[in-house]
Formats: C-alpha cells, sequence, structure tokens
C-alpha cells in the first residue's frame, strides 16, 4: 500500500523537481556555464565580435598575452589591490565586529554608520569618491592650508592604485563586518564566561579564544575578499577609466576595454580566461594551505 | 573580560573614528546637493545655511542629455524583476539540489558554487553573443536575464544552507505542514529524499522534513497552477481517505494557513 504511494510519489516526482530545477538551470546554463566554455573556444580564435568569419589561431592570444606589457601590468596592478585590499579589510573588519559584537542603542547607530555603504552602487560611490578625491576636490580644498598644492589621488600612478583599493574598502568594510559579526555569534557565551572567571584581559580573550573559534570564517572571508578584488572593475571606471597612462588597468577592466574597444573579442577572452584560471588556483591554494595548516595544530 | 572604563571610552573612540569614515563622506553628498556650484567650492563643509537650493535637483531631472526620471523607471524595473526572478528561480533549484541525494544534483550544486569565483568579465564578451543570437541584446528582458544568471550562484549558496538547516525545527514545521494544501503541492517533488518522520498526532502521515518554513519566497510559489498538484483521482483512495483530509484542513483552518484557499 505505502509502497505504491511511493512509487507513485517518485514518479511525480522526477517531474516536479525539474520543473522547480529548470528556470534557474537553463538561465544558469545559458548565461554563464555556455559563455563560459564560448569564452574558451573564442579565446583561440581572432573573432572582432562582429564579422561572420572566426579564424581559429590556437594559443597565439596566450602568447601573446603573457608578452603583452599591458597585460602584466594590469595583472601586477590587481594582485596589489587584492593583497592590499585584502589585508587592510580583514585586519580592520575584525576588530571592528568584535568591538561592535555588543547590543545597545549606541553601538546600533555605529552600525549603521559602517553598514550604509553597502546599499549604494559601487559605480555610484566611485563617482562620489571621484569629485572627492580629483585636484580641486574637497579633499584637495581641505589640504589647502597645508600649502603644498594639489595631491594628485587619481593623477599619479601608485597613488591612484591607492586610492582606488581604498574606496573599495570603504564599501565593502560593512559588508565583511557583518560576515565576521555573524561568526561571532556562534561562539558559544559560556567560553567567554569561563574566561572572565579565569581572569583573562580582553586581549587575551581575542587571541586566545575568538581568533581560533573563527579561523574557519576568517579563511572564508579572505577568500571572498580577494576573489571581490581580483575583479574590482566598477570603481575604475567610474575613478580613472584606467589612467592615467594605463596605471590603474585591472585585469577586469582591460578584459572589457581589449573586447570592445578595441574589438578584439579573441584577445579579451584570452585574458579573460587568464584572469579565472589565476582566481581558481589562488582560491584552492589558499583553500589547501588553510586546510593542511589547521590539522597540522590538531 | 574585564571592562574598563579605560577600556570603554578607547571602543568608543575608535568606533567614533570609524563611523565619522563613513558618514563625512554621506554629510559631504547630501549637504553639497543643495549649494549653488560657487558655494560647494567655498565652503564645501558648510551645511547650506541661508543659501539652501534645490538647483541641482531641478538641473537634474530637467538635464536635457539625460532623462533621469526615466533611468530611475528603469532601474525599478529592473531590479524587482531581478530580485523577483532571482528568489524565485534559485529557490526552487536549492530546494531540489539540498533535498536530492544524487550525483548530478552535488555536481549542479558546486558547478553554481564554482559561479561565484567566475569574474563577470570572462562571461560577458560571449554572454553577449548569446543575447544577440537570442534577439535580446539592448532590451530590458536580455539585461534582466543575464543579471538572473550571474546573481543565482550568491542566492543558491544561501538558500542551500537555508534549506539543509530547516529539519532543526522538524516537528514544528512538519506540524504547520499538516496543511492538505501545501503537502499535495510538494508531495512528491523530492524523489531523493528519504527522511520521514512521523507526526504523533492523528494519522501516521508522512511528513517530510523538507516542507519550508513560513517564508514567503519559498518554491512552492511557481507550483500554484492546479495542473502541477497531482491529480486526486490517480491517487488510490486507499491512501487518501478522506477522514485525513478533512482533519488536516481542520488543522490548516486553525493555523491560519494561507496556502489553502
Amino acid at each position: 500500500l505505502r509502497l505504491s504511494t511511493a512509487r507513485q510519489q517518485r514518479r511525480g516526482g522526477r517531474g516536479g523537481s525539474a520543473l522547480l530545477a529548470a528556470p534557474a538551470l537553463l538561465l544558469y546554463v545559458g548565461l554563464v556555464v555556455a559563455p563560459l566554455f564560448l569564452a574558451f573556444y573564442y579565446s583561440l580564435t581572432d573573432w572582432d565580435g562582429a564579422s561572420a568569419t572566426v579564424d581559429f589561431v590556437g594559443g597565439d592570444n596566450y602568447r601573446e598575452a603573457v608578452v603583452d606589457d599591458e597585460v602584466r601590468q594590469a595583472f601586477l596592478v590587481t594582485a596589489g589591490m587584492a593583497v592590499a585590499g585584502t589585508a587592510i579589510l580583514n585586519a580592520l573588519a575584525l576588530p571592528a565586529a568584535v568591538l561592535l559584537n555588543r547590543s545597545g542603542r549606541v553601538t546600533a547607530l555605529y552600525r549603521s554608520a559602517v553598514f550604509f555603504p553597502i546599499v549604494l552602487s559601487a559605480i555610484v560611490v566611485g563617482f562620489i569618491w571621484q569629485t572627492f578625491l580629483n585636484t580641486n576636490g574637497i579633499v584637495n580644498d581641505l589640504l589647502e592650508p597645508l600649502g603644498r598644492g594639489p595631491i594628485l589621488f587619481l593623477g599619479e600612478g601608485s597613488l591612484a592604485v591607492a586610492s582606488i583599493t581604498m574606496v573599495a574598502v570603504w564599501q565593502t568594510f560593512g559588508f565583511l563586518t557583518v560576515l565576521y559579526l555573524a561568526a561571532l555569534k556562534t561562539v558559544p557565551d559560556d567560553i567567554y564566561e569561563a574566561a572572565r572567571m579565569d581572569g583573562a584581559r580582553a586581549p587575551a580573550v581575542f587571541f586566545r579564544i575568538t581568533l581560533p573559534i573563527l579561523w574557519p570564517a576568517i579563511v572564508g572571508n579572505v577568500l571572498l575578499i580577494l576573489i571581490f578584488f581580483m575583479r574590482i572593475y566598477e570603481y575604475v571606471v567610474a575613478m580613472t577609466a584606467g589612467g592615467p597612462a594605463g596605471a590603474t588597468q585591472t585585469v577586469a577592466f582591460l578584459v572589457v576595454k581589449q573586447a570592445f574597444t578595441q574589438t578584439r573579442y579573441g584577445y579579451g577572452s584570452a585574458t579573460a580566461i587568464l584572469l579565472l584560471v589565476t582566481v581558481f588556483a589562488t582560491v584552492l591554494t589558499i583553500s589547501s594551505l588553510s586546510s593542511s595548516l589547521s590539522r597540522r595544530r590538531m | 573580560m574585564k571592562r574598563s572604563t579605560a577600556g570603554e571610552a578607547g571602543r568608543h573612540a575608535s568606533l567614533m573614528l570609524l563611523g565619522l569614515w563613513f558618514l563625512v563622506p554621506l554629510y559631504l553628498v547630501v549637504v553639497n546637493s543643495f549649494k549653488a556650484q560657487s558655494d560647494v567650492l567655498l565652503n564645501p563643509l558648510s551645511a547650506p545655511v541661508g543659501k539652501f537650493t534645490l538647483e541641482s535637483y531641478r538641473a537634474a531631472f530637467s538635464s536635457p542629455s539625460f532623462n533621469i526620471s526615466r533611468a530611475y523607471l528603469y532601474s525599478a524595473i529592473i531590479t524587482v524583476s531581478v530580485v523577483a526572478i532571482v528568489l524565485l528561480t534559485a529557490s526552487s533549484l536549492s530546494y531540489v539540489m539540498a533535498r536530492s541525494a544524487s550525483t548530478w544534483a552535488r555536481a549542479a550544486y558546486l558547478s553554481i558554487l564554482a559561479g561565484l569565483m567566475i569574474p563577470p568579465q570572462v562571461v560577458i564578451i560571449p554572454a553577449v553573443k548569446v543575447l544577440r543570437d537570442l534577439g535580446l541584446i539592448g532590451t530590458l528582458p536580455g539585461l534582466i536575464l543575464y543579471d538572473v544568471a550571474t546573481n543565482l550562484p550568491i542566492a543558491v549558496f544561501v538558500y542551500y544552507g537555508f534549506i539543509q538547516s530547516i529539519p532543526k525545527g522538524a516537528r514544528r514545521v512538519g506540524q504547520h505542514r499538516r496543511c492538505r494544501a501545501v503537502q499535495d503541492l510538494l508531495a512528491g517533488h523530492l524523489p531523493g529524499d528519504r527522511s520521514g518522520h512521523r507526526v504523533d498526532r492523528g494519522d501516521p502521515v508522512r511528513v517530510r522534513l523538507e516542507r519550508l518554513p513560513q517564508s514567503a519566497d519559498h518554491p512552492r510559489s511557481p507550483r500554484r497552477a492546479d495542473g502541477d498538484r497531482p491529480a486526486p483521482s490517480v491517487r488510490p483512495a486507499s491512501t487518501a481517505p478522506t477522514g485525513r483530509r478533512s482533519s488536516r484542513t481542520s488543522a490548516c483552518r486553525q493555523r491560519r494557513c494561507s496556502s489553502c484557499s
């Protein structure tokens, strides 16, 4: 009796599951998975994005990209932003989350101050900071009494890279703090209670209790932020458009420029695939490093 | 952990500094949007006392080069559609994947998770081609579909974890789910799920754990159409006695379950 029901449910169930899963899967396959494979295919061609003929050129695009100074520069800039941004962001957001991990009206006020940039779009934030930081922007106005002339926050190569990184940190800070706050909530209160009984001071509690318990969350967040910085694009568009002289071109920015401005779809796809491989390799390295590290500690 | 007054003061000082870092730019943007350009350049920090003007807003809304009201309309359309479609499709997909033990579901989940790592610029070039071939390039639906596809991974990631965490409240959820309509809507959609619980009240109904809590965006919505329900007549009468049905509907009524109408 029950068996027949189960079989029937199973039969009806296949169709049901398929129906439930289909819309999302179709969209994902059609607009992410298929394009991913297409990108790899185009990276082996010299397609310009419009013409009907697509010539297969093998690894030529990759060979060109490896020795292209512009590509190398873009990878260096992206790596610099990713490493610096991830380090600064995590080093600031974790302590901030510890300080904010309390109830009370004042703390709620601090929290909302930290969180609000999340609701703005990256491009808007980029433009706002661009108006603040350019040569006659508000920051230089305020620095004028110091009498050093305008500082080229966005006009001097490495300074511009630092400015973009700072703005990305500014906007992502609240998001990361939320993630750390959520992780902190999982630390059981009685451990803190016990530590208090033993007379442990705040720094000891943080380094001996909070940090080890949060370790998996920290690794996850570092990865998340690294990936975020490796695909950084909107801030560059809004703040410097890649300038001065290509000094702030990130890989993502360069991909779009190669493909759509220079109409070299094939070459842009090759650069994009290189970026993808870099991201995957970074994620795999860090996650395997962290798991072997935690295994050794046990 | 001793909370000294010095420590407290330090905490407030650092948090205030942090807050200023975020609030001062906001303040500047808001304040200067109510000033004339000359005033912005002269005293960018002050509040627009006495020189308050809405000129910038008027200029923005009447700019001949850019129709800002239409831009807001488009943004609203895109946002609402993308959020609605993502919630609907991602929740139903996660539901199927989280409840299925099959290798395929696992593979699908992992490949969607991998999508979190893919920089959008990698897929945007061929995605433009795909959309052009579909005749959707330069149209709102095309943009919406692309946004949905690229936002699916994060939504699936969240939903998947959420749905997997549900069995903790199994008893309560199961009781709530004695609601006939919901049971019919969701019954048998999950072939991989073999975990059944008996509810000790009433008939030994197999209540599956996957029944979702009262979240507004869970996947029952697309299953609403009557044609999707298993037809009652197909089911052998012995497995669905009418007595059980009525007891369930009364349970429904008690719980004011919105799904039973």
